[in-house]
């Protein structure tokens, strides 16, 4: 895993204590079992997105409930929630769309966007909170429509309305384009982009390598219980090159050499020199090109990432 | 394990929760039907048609009464579903995240089976007066003061039940033994006159023995509030200790299962 650590965050972020997300050493153990997650350390500031890898079973959903502490276990360590100028109620400022739909289904989707508010906000902001979600998720068609007659699509979209109804600054999102269609998952990247250029952070596991690389800043890789590499995402789309090419035009005609899987930048600029001390003059060189791999490709190449898309775990 | 958190201002207030179950109970219990059904038509139907032959001759007032008391316990039932329903639904998710007050969470999901349970009550002990005579020697506070009592003792008793049993499987068997046993054998179908004396005997640790024994004093007694506030003392000392426990037990975490 090219570009990643082991621990969460950049230097930077490793030094001052401003996040909206701060979990040291957090182990986690169901009852008196073994512990099926250990030594997780992650920083998260506002604007981060984080998206979580790992095969079936690794625990990227233990992850997300372990930081919560929403199922009952023995957990080790520490979470700071939210201490990022949110103020007052840190847990106000935090929501979760897990991977299972929660919605009454008996109730319309306004409806249940109206419970999920009033859970959180105070009563003032209850109404305004509802109508603004379901502007932002495009819900008025389905708005008085009863969850148990809606599409999947709908219904998960309703959910991660439901989830977000109080405008949290934190946000876990637990693969949140299962079911949607095209136009949909447009949407919701879209929105979730916003979130980010609004400051909020989030944390995504899905396993679509789509969904991670276009709405996720950062990438973790879950494995076996633990964090076994986080960093930004240009890291490790950076550490993975499909090729090399530069063309030189030269007395015979132009010249195109050709380098697969180059590797990291350096390792390319290795390259690079390496062809100009063969004669390949760099005044005739008409152009270089590194083609990056996108983040599927990579993970079909990495043994530790590899099973971690396709199925849900 | 620390997990840091801030103070609780500028999030929902007590009673604005409470009234969001509430709201939110009241619209899935109107929309299910089937709680009307059991509150309502189930012991009508009973009641109309064993009326005086399990009640004694001329007792199809008291008929109406027992049956009543007895499907009161119907806001059991309702009160676990409404709390198995959060796992049915998956939104038990967002209890577990924000945390809100668990007296603001029981009570909304309480109040309204509590009411439909009052209005059964109320409903079943007008007719048992209007259409079949029954007498009304105590005053209606009596009444109030011996239904409040006993929904109390029943909707904590749903709590509890929902504390103690894993899914809904579980706990619908559990509910209906102690509906039919306690129903029995607390005088609710055929009097504790007519009872057998085993029966009589069991009866008493029943809430239904004490619930009738109020009643039976406010309408065909003698109308007076010390035997009437001796059965609601017990019944209260009940609905407390039960409400202690399911307020100390209850954890938004707990996994159960909605196998509806």
């Amino acid at each position: 895993m090219s570009g990643l650590t082991r621990e969460g965050g950049t230097p930077a972020d490793q030094a001052t204590g401003d996040h909206l997300l701060a979990v040291t050493d957090l182990s986690f153990a169901y009852g008196d079992s073994p512990p099926v997650l250990t030594g997780v350390t992650l920083r998260l500031r506002g604007g981060q997105v984080l998206g979580v890898l790992g095969r079936n079973g690794a625990g990227k959903s233990t992850l997300i409930n372990a930081i919560l502490d929403i199922v009952p276990g023995r957990r080790a360590g520490e979470v700071v929630l939210g201490q990022e100028g949110t103020g007052g109620d840190t847990r106000r400022h935090v929501g979760v769309a897990g991977q299972r739909i929660s919605l009454y289904k008996k109730l319309t989707v306004a409806e249940n966007l109206t419970h999920a508010a009033r859970l959180v906000l105070p009563r003032g902001r209850v109404a305004s909170a509802t109508e603004r979600a379901i502007e932002d998720f495009g819900l008025a068609k389905v708005a008085r429509t009863p969850v148990h007659r809606l599409s999947g699509g709908w219904e998960r979209l309703s959910h991660i309305a439901a989830s977000f109804v109080h405008a949290p600054r934190l946000r876990f999102l637990d693969e949140p384009t299962s079911a949607l269609d095209f136009e949909t998952r447009t949407r919701l990247v879209a929105l979730m982009a916003r979130w980010r250029q609004d400051g909020d952070a989030m944390i995504v596991t899905s396993h679509y390598p789509e969904d991670i690389e276009e709405t996720c800043t950062h990438v973790a890789v879950v494995s076996g219980g633990t964090v076994v590499g986080v960093g930004p995402l240009r890291d490790l789309l950076g550490g993975y090159h499909s090729e090399l090419l530069m063309r030189v035009g030269g007395e015979d005609g132009p010249l195109t050499l050709r380098a697969p899987a180059p590797g990291t930048v350096g390792q390319a600029a290795e390259t690079l020199a390496r062809w100009a001390r063969e004669g390949h003059a760099a005044s005739a060189v008409e152009s270089v090109r590194l083609t990056s791999r996108n983040l599927r490709e990579i993970i079909s190449l990495d043994p530790e990432l590899r099973g971690s898309v396709g199925e849900n775990d | 394990m620390r997990t840091t958190e801030g103070s609780t201002k500028d999030r929902a207030g007590f009673w604005s929760v409470a009234a969001g179950y509430a709201t939110t109970e009241l619209l899935v219990l109107w929309r299910m039907r089937t709680p009307l059904v059991f509150m309502f038509a189930v012991p009508a139907t009973l009641a109309l048609t064993l009326g005086s032959a399990v009640a004694g001759e001329g007792s199809h007032g008291r008929a109406m009464l027992g049956i009543a008391v007895m499907f009161s316990f119907t806001t059991t039932h309702y009160t676990g579903l409404a709390l198995f329903r959060e796992f049915g639904s998956n939104t038990w998710v967002r209890q577990a995240l924000h945390r809100p007050p668990r007296g603001a969470f029981l009570l909304g999901k309480i109040l309204p089976i509590a009411g439909i349970g009052l209005t059964q009550l109320s409903l079943f002990t007008a007719i048992a007066v209007v259409f079949y005579g029954t007498p009304v020697h105590g005053s209606v506070w009596q009444l109030l003061a011996i239904a409040v009592t006993l929904l109390g003792v029943s909707c904590a008793m749903g709590v509890v039940l929902y504390l103690v049993t894993a899914d809904t499987s579980t706990f619908e068997s559990l509910f209906y033994i102690f509906l039919i046993t306690a129903g029995s054998v607390g005088g609710a179908i055929v009097p504790d006159g007519n009872l057998p004396a085993l029966s009589r005997a069991v009866g008493v640790l029943t809430p239904h023995h004490w619930a009738l024994r109020a009643l039976d004093e406010a309408t065909s007694g003698r109308g007076e509030w010390g035997p009437v506030l001796q059965s609601i003392g017990v019944l209260g000392c009940c609905a407390v200790v039960l409400g202690a426990v399911a307020a100390t037990a209850f954890d938004y975490r707990r996994q159960k299962y909605d196998l509806y």
